[in-house]
Parts: structure tokens; sequence; C-alpha cells
């Protein structure tokens, strides 16, 4: 197998504290995912980053009723989460000289139902696979490695999140296509309703 | 082949009512190191279904070669699909023209002045050509309630790791 030798792990200088008063934006990306032939992003939509360098087709899995064949958010935040952590992961453990070869990094993400408040909610389980280290020493990184990995901090407390509607049509053009009382706007709050009966768990 | 692919049912709308997390669907996804065996550098991610399968590199901002994608990238694709699927079920529910929606997400990684380590920032922004302003709104409004991944952005979600071997 042909090696590239243009590849190198970033510098150790990344695990040196920052000191900076406000938040230092090192790197930043955005992806635009439109909703293909279903009109919905999960189900036939296409996601594509400004460089250009992620491109995929989003299905619906089998186990939510679609045909699979394509990837879905939660495979795409997993190996986000995995590739963070596992990077994260190197360089503790090049810091530390603990060689890791073989080194490697499961999440598995449920999408699912939330009892608390009746919506949805996402769980992320992380298994690393360090063969040939020390238990010990294993433990060690892989605690460090969670407080040093952003996704995990994400996982824990919740990030900065801003969202905006930047583009809609305008008052005069646009009229909500069937509009009526059993079925509009103003209850698309239904799900809000947290006071209902709590007596009949479907089994 | 694409006669197949439509949105899930309405019914997803229905509030749930069990008393215990209920999982409708999982995936794993695997990263190796590569040859630098660094995951973010030269890592390769697969998922279980092999679905999925992206070779990682450093973008150029940390002088990589930038040839691959990154945790951001992989990240704000999955938020955005996400968020756009709960804005068409949303929108379809109220009657709404929802053509032309699309969901812009920016992911920042920078360092964090609070712990001195690193911090994620996501921007989400949100086009819909067809659909009235005051309508719009109300519309992401009860996106952001609706999509688990924007629920995880304001609060966390369950995170458990550990070491297997």
């Amino acid at each position: 197998m042909k090696r590239k030798t243009t590849l190198s792990p970033p510098p150790l200088t990344l695990l040196d504290k920052y000191h900076g008063h406000g938040p230092q934006t090192l790197y930043s990306t955005t992806v635009t995912v439109i909703g293909g032939k279903a009109r919905h992003g999960r189900a036939s939509g296409v996601a594509r980053s400004d460089d250009g360098q992620l491109s995929l087709e989003l299905r619906l899995p089998k186990a939510l009723g679609g045909p699979g064949g394509g990837t879905n958010p939660e495979q795409l935040f997993a190996a986000g989460y995995a590739a963070c952590f596992h990077g994260a992961l190197s360089l503790l453990a090049a810091r530390a000289a603990i060689p890791i070869p073989g080194a490697a990094v499961d999440v598995t993400v449920d999408f699912g139902r939330d009892p608390m408040d009746g919506l949805f909610l996402l769980t992320a389980h992380t298994r690393v696979r360090l063969p040939g280290v020390e238990r010990v020493a294993a433990e060690e990184l892989v605690r460090n490695t969670e407080r040093f990995c952003p996704y995990t901090k994400m996982a824990r407390q919740g990030i900065e999140n801003v969202v905006a509607l930047v583009e809609s049509g305008d008052e005069a053009r646009t009229e909500p296509n069937n509009m009526n009382d059993s079925n509009n706007i103003s209850n698309l709050g239904d799900f809000r309703d947290a006071n209902e009966s709590h007596g009949k768990d479907p089994t | 082949m694409d006669d197949k692919l439509h949105a899930p049912p309405l019914s997803l709308l229905d509030r749930y009512r069990g008393r215990e997390f209920q999982p409708l669907y999982t995936t794993t996804v695997t990263v190796s190191g590569g040859e630098t065996g660094h995951g973010r550098a030269s890592g390769v991610a697969r998922s279980d279904d092999g679905n999925l399968v992206v070779d990682l590199r450093l973008p150029t901002e940390f002088g990589g070669p930038g040839n691959g994608t990154n945790p951001e990238q992989l990240f704000a694709a999955g938020f955005a699909a996400c968020f756009h699927g709960a804005l068409n079920l949303l929108g379809k529910r109220g009657g709404m023209a929802i053509g032309g929606i699309v969901v812009e997400v920016e992911v920042s990684f920078g360092r964090d002045p609070m712990d001195g380590g690193y911090a994620l920032v996501i921007d989400v922004r949100v086009k819909m050509p067809d659909v009235e302003r005051r309508v719009a709104e109300e519309l992401v409004r009860n996106a952001e309630r609706l999509c688990p991944y924007a629920k995880m952005a304001r609060q966390g979600t369950v995170n458990i790791v550990a070491v297997v071997d």
C-alpha cells in the first residue's frame, strides 16, 4: 500500500492552555442542506460543505421507514464526535509518551423519544479501544480526553448556539396554502403542552 | 428507486407519553487513526451499515492538506439535516408551501476562555423563501424545540464514555 508522506498530526502545542479573555476561532466551516425530492432533509437531502470536501446524500434508515442507502444525522454526528475524540486522545497519548497503535473510537448514537418533554432526544455512547495500553493508563487518558474534546463538552453541558431566519417570503406574496382552524400554525406548539393526563402510557 | 423517497409520517410530531427513553434508531461509527495515528489528521470514519465512509484530514487552517472532511463539517451536516427535516414536518402540518427550505449550519472550533480548552460555536441560518416572515419565525422556533441537535446544543445530552479494551 502506497503511503502519502504529507500527513502529520497537529502539534502538541494544541494542548497548551489558552489564556485569552475572549473566544478565539481557529477554524470555521459551513455546511448547507437542501431537501431534495421529498423536500425533507433527512429523507432525501443533500449536505455540502463550503469547501466541497463533504458532499453526501441523506436517506432515512430502514428503522425510520426509509430505504437506507445514504447517511443520516446520527451517523454524521457519531463520526464527528469519534474523530475529534480520537484526535484528542492521540495528542494526549503523544504528550505522555504512551504509544497507542491500533487505537479506535466507536461512538453509538441513539435517536429516540424523550420521556421528559415528549419530543426527541439523542444519546451518545463512546467506547474506546486502546489495545496494548495498560488499563490504569488507558483510563487516565480517556478521562483527560473527555475534558479536552469539545464534542464531549457539548454533550455534557451544551454550547453556544444561535438560530436565525435569514431569508423568508414577504408578507404580501405568501399565504400558507391551506390554513384552517384545526391545523394551523398556532397549533404547532401543541407538543409543548405538558399538563395532559399521563395515565395512559402506550404499551 | 427514488419512488421510495418520502418524508416520514406527520405522526412523528405526536407527543410521546412513555416513561422511558425509547430508541427509534441506533447507529455506530468507528474512527481509526490511519497513517499518523491521529483521527483528525489521517483517520477513517465508517458506519456499521457502510453507508458512511469518509477520510478525515486536517483543514489548511490547522496546517493540513485539507483534502478530506473533519469533525466540524460532519457535525454541521448532521445538525442541518435534522433541522431541515423538522422544519419540513412542522411546515407540512401547518399547511405551508415548504419547497425551497435551505438550512446552513456553521460550526466554529476554537479556544474557550472559560477553561482554557476548546469549544464549539454553532450558527444555524434558515432560508424559507416561500414562507411569510411571521409564519417562518414560528416554524423556526418550533423546530428548535423539536430537533434533538438543537436540544443537545442548548442543554447537553446523555453521554457515556468507556474504555472497552
